[in-house]
């Protein structure tokens, strides 16, 4: 009960003091509709759609290819916005002239004789032949990124279908097989749920350096703590409701967010999942004894405020919580090796299945635990040593 | 009634070369104001801090409560009461708050609205800490101390930094609380508020206790019954006239006082004048007035109280 009245009374007094109130509980909120409005677009892929003239005319081969062009470019996810055109001389002027003022992307012309060339290559491949394969014009303009990038898919379709009439016609072919890498787990990349748990990881972070490392330094400096220390209360009691008050905060904190997250941003992570719970509680465990370190490193509010703000970007953006850190240059890299936040971030993402973590499970949950362990022993320490 | 609610013994406070406390005894009577005076740097708060508990002693024995311990510990920690030298509170919380969560540590305390009542801040009970003046926040801090009803309270320097209505209210409330039968220790270098408030006052200086005594006892036995403080720019011929006149004079520099210890004013103040006038010496001020324990730390060390 002395414990529970003692940290009621520090967490009174923390979110009553206007600066504390706005940075460590409406901060973090305002922070992440900043993130919302700046970073999606960045991060979230739109559909793309590429005006494309397709030259055609009548025949087996060229309506195959005709039809395989209209399915791609129905529906939501359309590819191509498609202009089928008869194949001549008078038309193809007109849509080179098209292509060249951008009216469209990528201009497809299956030549007259095109039929013709897709039996005699049949025929001769059949008698053992290697013949020179049928031909299909695209036009493109070099350098426009929207032309070159529909030239590429339009190459690939025809790559498909060929593979697709070598098959029907009974040639045995090899598995095709392509390098895919795996950059996330959903369907859909969406931005809030990989910047919510990152928003979560900073209000703890926040509330390790400024609500409990600085503050901390200031009960010190200030001789509250002195103060408990003529009183028969013992200093671990006095510590624990000191934890008790930040976890107060810490659930406040997390409500907020999560609130702002769910209610207004619609994230899909399920802040009940074992996972995000399993993780929360590592993140405050570790990063609060990084304020206690901090705290006792510290001789005065000054020196806590300086190492804080020396601290605090380096840790925040290197550690991966508003975009991926691994690619960063070695110069950097190590700051981001040695961060504990940088395996929360990627163990509580990958757990969530929003962003797969470069790192192993085991590796997520032991560096921050060691972090946590040494943050402690440093601590009690210090304490130990000094006379308060 | 015991008669003695504290004993400490040869305690010992080194730090390195420098020796905080060196040696020092006394008793403290139950019910007494019990102080120690002395400068900046003497020992005064090392040694009361000792017997708050908050540092360790290198060696000596305390005797609290007819229990003797080399530290204070837990036990002992529920009877004092403490007024630390730098008491600052947590500037978000009320008056009423702060005393409910000082209570809550103890088992055994007044009731918050008894000890506002005695302090005379019922009418600041909902007001933040910050917002607190220096004398209201001293005597929040006093009555922290007594929040738990202890049986001695440890006041280290109470009223320093205080005006002097602030300071004559704080002197208020200790008398009251010696009336209520309370031990107090106390440590000031203020002369006037030991002389005033004390019942035994240990002078100390370079962690030694250098004499001892109530305040009359000790100002008696400076032997002289006045003292004239003179401003002037003396010489060293006139020092060595008033020297040969047997009247010890003592010459302060640097504020340019000479002091001058007399069991005979018109005698003293008569010598006084011939020598200005035969050295051709301005005098621009004179006081006579009684000798107090300023005097009696000057004639002991040499040194003013207020020397840095």
């Amino acid at each position: 009960m002395k414990i529970l009245k003692l940290a009621d009374y520090l967490f009174k007094s923390l979110i009553r003091d206007k600066s504390s109130f706005f940075w460590l509980l409406i901060f973090p909120v305002i922070l992440l509709a900043i993130m919302m409005i700046i970073f999606p677009p960045l991060y979230e892929t739109k559909s793309v759609t590429f005006d494309l003239t397709l030259m055609s005319h009548k025949g087996m081969f060229s309506e195959i290819i005709e039809r395989v062009f209209n399915e791609v470019s129905k529906g939501e996810n359309k590819i191509f916005q498609l202009k089928v055109v008869q194949s001549s001389e008078e038309n193809l002027k007109r849509e080179l002239e098209n292509l060249k003022v951008k009216k469209t992307n990528l201009i497809v012309e299956i030549p007259e004789s095109f039929d013709a060339q897709m039996l005699n290559w049949f025929m001769l491949k059949n008698m053992g032949g290697n013949p020179p394969p049928p031909s299909i014009n695209i036009y493109s303009l070099r350098h426009q990124a929207s032309s070159e990038t529909a030239y590429i898919i339009v190459k690939n379709i025809f790559q498909k279908l060929e593979l697709e009439f070598i098959k029907r016609i009974g040639y045995k072919i090899e598995e095709v097989t392509s390098e895919t890498e795996i950059v996330g787990t959903k369907d859909t990349f969406s931005f809030i749920d990989f910047i919510y748990p990152g928003i979560v990881i900073f209000v703890v972070f926040m509330t390790g350096l400024f609500g409990i490392g600085t503050d901390m330094a200031w009960l010190k400096e200030k001789g509250i703590i002195r103060r408990i220390n003529v009183t028969p209360l013992p200093s671990s009691n006095f510590i624990i409701s000191y934890i008790i008050s930040r976890i107060y905060l810490i659930i406040l904190q997390i409500i907020l967010v999560t609130l702002t997250a769910k209610l207004i941003f619609k994230t899909t992570v399920n802040p009940l999942s074992p996972p995000f719970i399993g993780y929360s509680l590592l993140t405050i465990v570790c990063l609060s004894s990084f304020g206690f370190f901090l705290a006792s490193i510290s001789k005065t509010t000054n020196s806590a405020n300086a190492i804080s703000q020396v601290l605090n970007f380096p840790m925040q953006f290197l550690g991966g919580l508003y975009f991926p850190v691994t690619n960063v240059p070695w110069a950097i890299r190590w700051i981001v090796l040695i961060n504990p936040i940088t395996y929360l971030a990627s163990g509580i993402r990958d757990s969530l299945g929003i962003l797969k973590s470069p790192y192993s499970p085991i590796i997520t949950i032991t560096v921050p635990i060691l972090w946590t362990v040494f943050c402690f022993l440093f601590t009690i320490k210090r304490f130990n040593k000094e006379e308060f | 009634m015991r008669d003695f609610i504290l004993e400490v013994e040869d305690l010992k406070k080194y730090y390195g070369e420098v020796k905080a406390v060196d040696g020092i005894s006394f008793k403290v009577k139950q019910g007494s104001i019990f102080t120690l005076l002395g400068p900046n740097g003497a020992g005064k708060t090392t040694t009361i801090e000792i017997i708050e508990g908050l540092r360790i002693p290198d060696s000596g024995k305390i005797t609290f409560l007819d229990e003797t311990v080399s530290k204070i510990g837990k036990k002992q920690k529920a009877y004092i009461g403490v007024s630390l030298q730098e008491t600052n509170l947590i500037p978000y919380l009320t008056v009423k708050e702060t005393l409910d969560m000082f209570k809550s540590i103890f088992d055994r305390s007044l009731s918050v609205d008894d000890v506002l009542k005695m302090l005379s801040l019922e009418d600041k009970a909902n007001t933040y800490i910050k917002n607190l003046s220096g004398g209201q926040k001293q005597r929040l801090v006093i009555g922290l101390a007594m929040i738990n009803d202890p049986l001695i309270l440890f006041l280290d320097e109470p009223t320093t930094g205080l005006d002097p209505q602030a300071r004559r209210n704080t002197w208020d409330i200790l008398l009251n609380l010696k009336a209520k039968g309370k031990t107090i220790i106390l440590t000031t270098h203020y002369m006037e508020e030991a002389e005033f408030l004390s019942d035994w006052v240990c002078i100390m200086d370079q962690g030694r206790i250098i004499k001892e005594g109530t305040s009359q006892t000790l100002i008696r036995d400076l032997e002289k019954e006045s003292l004239i403080e003179v401003e002037l720019d003396v010489n060293s011929v006139m020092l060595e006239e008033l020297n040969s006149s047997g009247l010890d004079p003592v010459y302060d520099k640097k504020h340019k006082k000479l002091l001058l210890k007399t069991n005979d004013i018109l005698a003293t103040t008569d010598l006084l004048l011939r020598l200005s006038k035969k050295n051709s010496l301005q005098i621009r001020d004179v006081v006579i007035r009684q000798p107090n324990l300023e005097d009696v730390f000057l004639s002991l060390t040499g040194r003013t109280l207020r020397e840095e």
